[in-house]
């Protein structure tokens, strides 16, 4: 069924128009163009409707209809209606009532570059100091649990531990064999060229325990974690658990923040520990096939070559790692507002975040402890 | 004339029965009450008649369609057929109000913008909400606004059935008396029939012409209030504070 408007009858003093067919939502497109060509040459005129040919008409068509009558209107037109059926005219009369006139729209931001440049600038630094604020907050809380140690959540950090460490054991061990795995594979190739062959376990054990353990393994920890972490916290915002949990009394503080952060400074060393085992072990099987260094052969030089040093350093960031982590992934949990997409945007910048600051903190610590020599 | 007909459905999870041999209908016109204790199996039923949960056993037909069986195409047509407002509005966050509402007209119509604005606008003050509320996010409003957005989105498509979930839960009573003479108001105006899960008193007194009570995974009672007061039952009597 489609349907149609079409001048009836047309002198100096009025207007019919035939309103014909079906007027539903599905077809009230070329009708729609045909009002505005009416429209555009008509002044001071009487216009009548006619619902004689109507077959039926909805919430649509019936709003169509009103919205130009506002037009004809506005432009010194009479309007009338004719023929309409009862539930037609309840209709169009209930519709108008509810007809609204003056319609908001989003007045656009100025789009000054300046403007903007400021305003990303400004929100930085006021995401920056809250952020102090936050980790300050934690500290307080933290000094306040060391005074009475009872209110420490023991069973929680063994949860978390869990979670966060022991089930992230797969992907950490897999990663960092593949990582010492690549790094033999390529430094074999060069090291084969000058006959330095036996350089293999320096480069790769240092390289392994100094550098990339602590960070694979971190920018992996990060990618579990700090995501759980926002999403867990921010999903307890929305469902206002947290508001729940302030009013009992219960500091989310400590019953939230410093579980998962004392868990990760505690996991984060330990399987850094497990991926420098890991990570060698790929350098030493690359070693054996690729240059015929055997694993005792490897192993023994490790002893004799490789300082303790380098473990320390490479253990000594994890935990560092470990807060950062934490810490971020909580911070942007409870910043999760209202809606369920904040929470996907805080997960995702909590993410980024702490990854980049896991690298950042890295090259940081690199620079610092080759500067002063150790 | 049955607009939903529900026919001996039987319900269970896991080995909890929640329907046994349930059977029910709906006629044209109607303000029909789902109504029952926490945990009875009223949402679970109103979920099997929208499509969101599958009936098990029994026979579901809705607009003369039997929705057990039904091909994609022909459920598409149907979902366009009713509107459901769900407990929470069950808005997009992301949508603004305005946005919320003209979202079906977007997708299911080739109607130019500024007619779908008219039509949102208009059905933005026919459920009773301000024109200044349009711009506003879901997390900017409170319950009782969000239940007339979800009530207006509902509405936006001429639905000939409105399912209604707890519509008036957790409103103030002069909210919710408002609320309830909206939805008689606008079943007179558009010709709608109403199926609503409530257990909220004064709109069983107020808005609903003929409602069953779930008791005990049966159907304890069916017709109208005042047939209801005269029942001599433990569990109606409890059920409506009488």
């Amino acid at each position: 069924m489609n349907c149609d408007i079409s001048i009836k009858r047309h002198n100096e003093t009025n207007i019919v128009l035939d309103v014909k067919g079906s007027w539903l939502k599905n077809n009230l497109v070329d009708v729609n163009t045909k009002l505005q060509e009416i429209s555009s040459n008509i002044d001071n005129i009487s216009i009548i409707f006619d619902f004689e040919n109507t077959n039926e008409i909805d919430s649509a068509g019936i709003i169509l209809i009103l919205s130009n009558m506002t037009t004809y209107i506005n432009n010194n037109c009479h309007v009338t209606v004719i023929n309409m059926t009862t539930s037609q005219k309840t209709l169009l009369l209930f519709y108008r009532q509810n007809k609204v006139s003056n319609k908001i729209t989003l007045k656009k931001e100025k789009t000054n570059i300046f403007y903007k440049i400021g305003k990303t600038f400004y929100r930085y630094m006021i995401s920056f100091v809250q952020f102090l604020n936050f980790v300050g907050e934690n500290f307080y809380f933290f000094l306040q649990t060391l005074i009475h140690p009872s209110q420490i959540r023991f069973k929680a950090i063994v949860k978390q531990i869990d979670l966060s460490g022991i089930r992230a054991l797969p992907i950490v061990i897999l990663t960092s064999f593949l990582i010492g795995l690549v790094i033999a594979y390529q430094g074999a190739e060069q090291l084969q060229q000058f006959g330095a062959n036996i350089f293999i376990v320096e480069m790769v054990s240092i390289s392994v325990i100094r550098e990339l353990a602590p960070m694979i393994t971190a920018i992996v920890i990060a990618g579990r974690s700090a995501s759980s972490f926002t999403a867990e916290i921010g999903t307890m915002k929305i469902t206002q658990e947290l508001d729940a949990m302030k009013t009992m009394g219960f500091e989310p503080s400590i019953f939230l923040v410093m579980p998962r952060v004392i868990a990760l400074m505690i996991a984060l060393p330990l399987i850094v520990f497990l991926a420098d085992l890991v990570g060698i072990f790929g350098g030493m099987v690359v070693a054996n096939l690729q240059l015929g260094i055997s694993y005792t052969e490897f192993i023994d030089r490790i002893y004799t070559e490789v300082d303790i040093r380098h473990f320390l350093i490479g253990i000594a960031k994890a935990p560092i790692f470990g807060f950062i982590i934490a810490i971020i992934g909580c911070y942007r949990g409870f910043q999760v507002t209202g809606s369920t997409d904040s929470i996907g945007k805080y997960t995702t910048i909590s993410v980024v975040n702490a990854i980049f600051w896991v690298i950042a903190l890295n090259a940081i610590f690199s620079v610092l402890f080759t500067q002063i020599g150790i | 004339m049955s607009i939903v007909e529900v026919e001996s459905v039987t319900t269970k999870f896991g080995i909890n029965t929640i329907h046994d041999n349930v059977s029910f209908s709906v006629n044209k016109g109607e303000i029909f009450g789902i109504l029952g204790g926490s945990g009875s199996g009223k949402s679970t039923i109103l979920r099997e008649i929208i499509m969101l949960e599958k009936v098990q056993s029994g026979n579901i037909t809705v607009l003369n369609e039997n929705i057990n069986n039904i091909s994609l195409k022909q459920a598409n047509m149907l979902k366009q057929n009713w509107g459901v407002l769900f407990q929470f509005g069950a808005l997009f966050s992301s949508l603004t109000v305005i946005e919320n509402i003209s979202v079906l007209l977007k997708e299911y119509t080739t109607l130019p913008d500024s007619l779908i604005q008219d039509i949102a606008y208009t059905k933005l003050k026919m459920v009773g909400l301000p024109t200044k509320a349009a711009l506003l996010y879901p997390s900017e409003l409170s319950g009782g606004m969000k239940k007339r957005v979800g009530l207006a989105r509902a509405l936006v498509m001429d639905p000939q059935l409105l399912f209604l979930d707890e519509p008036t839960s957790g409103l103030d009573p002069a909210s919710a008396e408002s609320f309830d003479r909206l939805i008689v108001d606008l079943r007179d105006m558009l010709n709608l029939t109403v199926v609503m899960v409530t257990h909220d008193l004064s709109t069983i007194q107020n808005a609903l012409d003929r409602f069953i009570v779930f008791h005990d995974k049966k159907i304890l009672f069916d017709g109208s209030y005042d047939d209801a007061v005269n029942l001599d039952h433990y569990a109606m009597k409890k059920f409506l504070k009488i």
